[in-house]
C-alpha cells in the first residue's frame, strides 16, 4: 500500500513538473521545493536575517528616541 | 497591564458580536463537519485529505477573520469618536494599540479553538487515537494568524479598513510564497533598483509558510523541535517589533 502510494506520489511530481512546469522547482536550483520547508535551510537562514534585521531595526528607533529625549532635557534646562 | 486589559476585554465583546465572526466561524465548522463526505476514499487516504481539507480551511478561516476583525478595531474607533474617552484616561496610545490586538487575537483563538476541537473529535472518529501533533499544528496556525492580526492592526492605524484588509491580505499571500516563488522572481531580475527594491520587500515580509505544519500532520512526518522553537521564537519576535512599529507611529499620530 505505502509503496504504490509513493510510487503514485512521483507520478504525480513528474505530471505536475511536465505540465505545469519546472520553474518554481528550479528556484532553488536544486530543487529544494520539492522537499519540506524545515529540510530547507534557506528558510531557517531566512529566519535568522529577519531576527537580525527587527533587532537592528529596534535598537535604532530605541537610540533615536532616547537621542530625542536628552536633547528635549537639555532645550528645557 | 491591566489598562492594556481592559482595553482587550472591551475590543473582545466587540468582536464577538460581530456578525462576520459569527458567519466565518459556522461555514469553517460545517466545511470541517462536511468534509466526512468524502467516503469515495479508502480509510487511509480519507484520513489524510480530511486533515489536508481541514487544515487549510482552518487557516483561511482565521486569516479572514484576523483581516475582518483586525483592519476595523481602531478605524471605528476613531469614526465613532470613541477613542476620545479611552485616550483622555491614563492610558498611552501604545498599550491602546497592543490592547486591541489582543482582543483581536483572543477573538481570533476563540474560533480557532471551537474549529479545532470539532476537527480533533472528527479525527479521533476515524483514527481511535488521539493526534499528538494535531494540537502542535494548531497552536502554529494560531501564530500565523497572530501575525496576521498584528499586521492589520499596525496597518489600520494609518489606513482605512478597505485599505488596511487589502494591504495585509497581500502581506499575507506574499508572505506565504515568499521563498518558494519571491526569491525565484528576484533571483532572475537584472535590474540592480527594481531587484533592490524587490529585496526589500522580501525582507520585510514576514515568513508565513514556515508556520505551515500541515504536510507534517497530515503524512506524519518528524518536525525537528529545535526548527519549531524557533519558528515560534521568530513568530513572537515579528508580533512585538510590528507592535512596536505601530504603536511609535499611532503615538505621534493626532486623532
Amino acid at each position: 500500500m505505502l509503496q504504490a502510494q509513493a510510487v503514485c506520489d512521483r507520478i504525480l511530481v513528474c505530471l505536475f513538473l511536465t505540465f505545469v512546469g519546472a520553474g518554481s522547482a528550479r528556484a532553488h536550483e536544486h530543487g529544494e521545493l520539492l522537499s519540506h520547508h524545515w529540510e530547507i535551510p534557506t528558510y531557517i537562514r531566512e529566519i535568522h536575517f529577519q531576527m537580525g534585521l527587527m533587532a537592528a531595526a529596534a535598537l535604532a528607533i530605541a537610540v533615536i528616541k532616547l537621542v530625542r529625549s536628552l536633547k528635549g532635557s537639555n532645550t528645557r534646562r | 497591564m491591566r489598562q492594556i486589559w481592559i482595553i482587550a476585554k472591551s475590543s473582545i465583546l466587540e468582536n464577538s458580536r460581530k456578525q462576520v465572526f459569527h458567519v466565518l466561524c459556522l461555514l469553517v465548522l460545517t466545511v470541517i463537519v462536511g468534509s466526512t463526505l468524502l467516503s469515495i476514499f479508502t480509510e487511509g487516504v480519507k484520513i489524510k485529505i480530511l486533515k489536508d481539507l481541514c487544515m487549510t480551511t482552518i487557516l483561511f478561516g482565521g486569516i479572514v477573520l484576523s483581516i475582518a476583525l483586525g483592519s476595523t478595531g481602531i478605524p471605528n474607533d476613531i469614526e465613532n469618536r470613541t477613542i476620545y474617552p479611552l485616550i483622555a484616561r491614563p492610558i498611552t496610545r501604545a498599550q491602546y494599540v497592543i490592547g486591541k490586538f489582543l482582543g483581536t487575537f483572543i477573538t481570533v483563538a476563540m474560533g480557532l479553538a471551537a474549529m479545532g476541537l470539532v476537527f480533533g473529535f472528527l479525527i479521533y472518529s476515524y483514527q481511535r487515537t488521539f493526534d499528538m501533533f494535531l494540537p502542535v499544528a494548531l497552536l502554529f496556525t494560531l501564530l500565523e494568524t497572530a501575525i496576521i492580526a498584528a499586521l492589520a492592526t499596525v496597518i489600520s492605524t494609518m489606513a482605512t479598513p478597505a485599505v488596511t484588509a487589502m494591504l495585509t491580505f497581500m502581506f499575507y499571500l506574499f508572505g506565504t510564497v515568499k521563498i518558494g516563488y519571491f526569491a525565484g522572481l528576484i533571483g532572475r531580475d537584472n535590474n540592480p533598483v527594481t531587484s533592490t527594491a524587490a529585496r526589500l520587500v522580501y525582507h520585510l515580509l514576514p515568513n508565513l509558510e514556515c508556520f505551515n505544519l500541515k504536510a507534517a500532520l497530515v503524512h506524519q512526518d518528524t518536525v525537528p523541535a529545535s526548527y519549531m522553537v524557533q519558528v515560534a521564537f521568530y513568530g513572537v519576535c515579528y508580533i512585538a517589533f510590528m507592535l512596536f512599529l505601530g504603536s511609535n507611529y499611532f503615538a505621534r499620530k493626532e486623532v
